[in-house]
């Protein structure tokens, strides 16, 4: 097994592969991260996203990625009534809602590509794996409690999936009252999505996260997600399905 | 196989930035870095530095909240099944949480360790 864990975009993205892997791959494939930052940072004055927002480079001049992510962005605008939007305040375009997940998703498309079956590729705590862990055993993951950073409140078994968590976990730690448990969902803190695909799993986190309380229904009722959304009082909420990933 | 090869995303990424100012010596006290524009609003964080280390972050701003001129609709949730939240010993190979990390955060807290470095 072999891994490696680097600081791209702004946050630590990790790939393992179980069995031997080559140093050319992993290399490869942290490329592609800091070219996916390149393009798409918002702190680089020089990227692509930073010469449309200036007026430098209009839309119909944008890179196939750059039109890709954008369409990408306008579908999930659409499918979660308004909630995704990766149109500024300020008129300004910010993909950055869209651009973790579709990277992670080409990464593991890389790896796949160069023979690679069994692995995960995790930025940021968003994570796509493919076939099984060493021993034979289906990956794993855990989803960090949002009061207590070293602890994780559900295991879950990935297979050939994927998970997305959003959430404003540094928040919660002063409001947690274990005395105080409710049944009313209150404000949600950290809403985890599982799908198939890492892409499906982060956009629809992220947008079912803005709808605040009611995210988790929306999840429910979309084919090919499961949740597990925690509120403010320590308080989960999961969708049908999500019990049968759970892992003990 | 390992579990919890990182304890913390965050962790990790303030080790990183520890060491990026390692060059020069933090100075005790408390500083707070500027506001940085994230995806859902601002995010401001303060460094802690305690006999020259970075000892705690503290979340001065975090984007909370959430849009609420829209509406979904409310008609027939159904009833989803909930629990309290506990720690699980179960072994797992990787964690997903929250990107706290954002670039936002990063560069708020970059700001602060180079007030505490000056």
């Amino acid at each position: 097994m072999a891994g490696e864990t680097r600081l791209v975009m702004g946050m630590p993205v990790t790939v393992e592969i179980a069995g031997r892997a080559h140093d050319a791959l992993f290399e490869a494939v942290f490329a592609h991260f800091a070219a996916v930052d390149a393009r798409f940072s918002l702190y680089r004055p020089g990227s692509e996203i930073c010469a449309i927002n200036a007026g430098r480079v209009a839309l119909s001049e944008a890179s196939e990625a750059m039109r890709e992510v954008l369409a990408i962005a306008e579908r999930t605008k659409l499918e979660t009534g308004g909630f995704f939007d990766v149109r500024r305040a300020d008129g300004g375009l910010d993909p950055s809602g869209i651009v973790k997940g579709w990277a992670i998703r080409d990464a593991a498309a890389m790896l796949r590509a160069a023979g690679a079956m069994d692995f995960y590729v995790d930025a940021g705590g968003d994570i796509q794996a493919s076939g099984k862990a060493p021993g034979g055993a289906d990956w794993r993951a855990g989803i960090r409690n949002p009061f207590n950073a070293r602890e994780i409140v559900k295991a879950v078994t990935l297979g050939d999936g994927a998970i997305a968590t959003s959430g404003t976990y540094a928040r919660g730690a002063h409001i947690y009252d274990p005395h105080r448990q409710s049944h009313d969902i209150g404000g949600v803190v950290s809403l985890s999505v599982l799908a198939r695909d890492i892409l499906e799993a982060d956009r629809f986190a992220t947008a079912a996260f803005a709808m605040g309380a009611k995210g988790i229904y929306f999840i429910e009722a979309r084919p090919g997600l499961e949740g597990y959304a925690v509120d403010a009082h320590g308080v989960a909420t999961q969708t049908t399905g999500f019990g049968a990933y759970v892992a003990t | 196989m390992k579990s919890f090869r990182r304890i913390s995303a965050l962790m990790l990424s303030l080790a990183a930035f520890a060491g990026a100012a390692r060059a020069a010596a933090l100075h005790d006290g408390s500083y707070a870095g500027p506001a940085i524009d994230a995806y859902w609003g601002l995010v401001q964080v303060q460094a802690n530095v305690k006999d020259g280390h970075l000892a705690s972050v503290d979340v001065l701003q975090f984007p909370g909240h959430r849009q609420t001129s829209r509406q979904i609709n409310d008609a027939a949730l159904p009833r989803l099944q909930t629990e309290a939240i506990k720690a699980q010993s179960a072994r797992v190979n990787v964690v997903s949480g929250a990107t706290l990390t954002s670039e936002a955060y990063m560069r708020s807290l970059k700001a602060a360790l180079g007030q505490a470095s000056q």
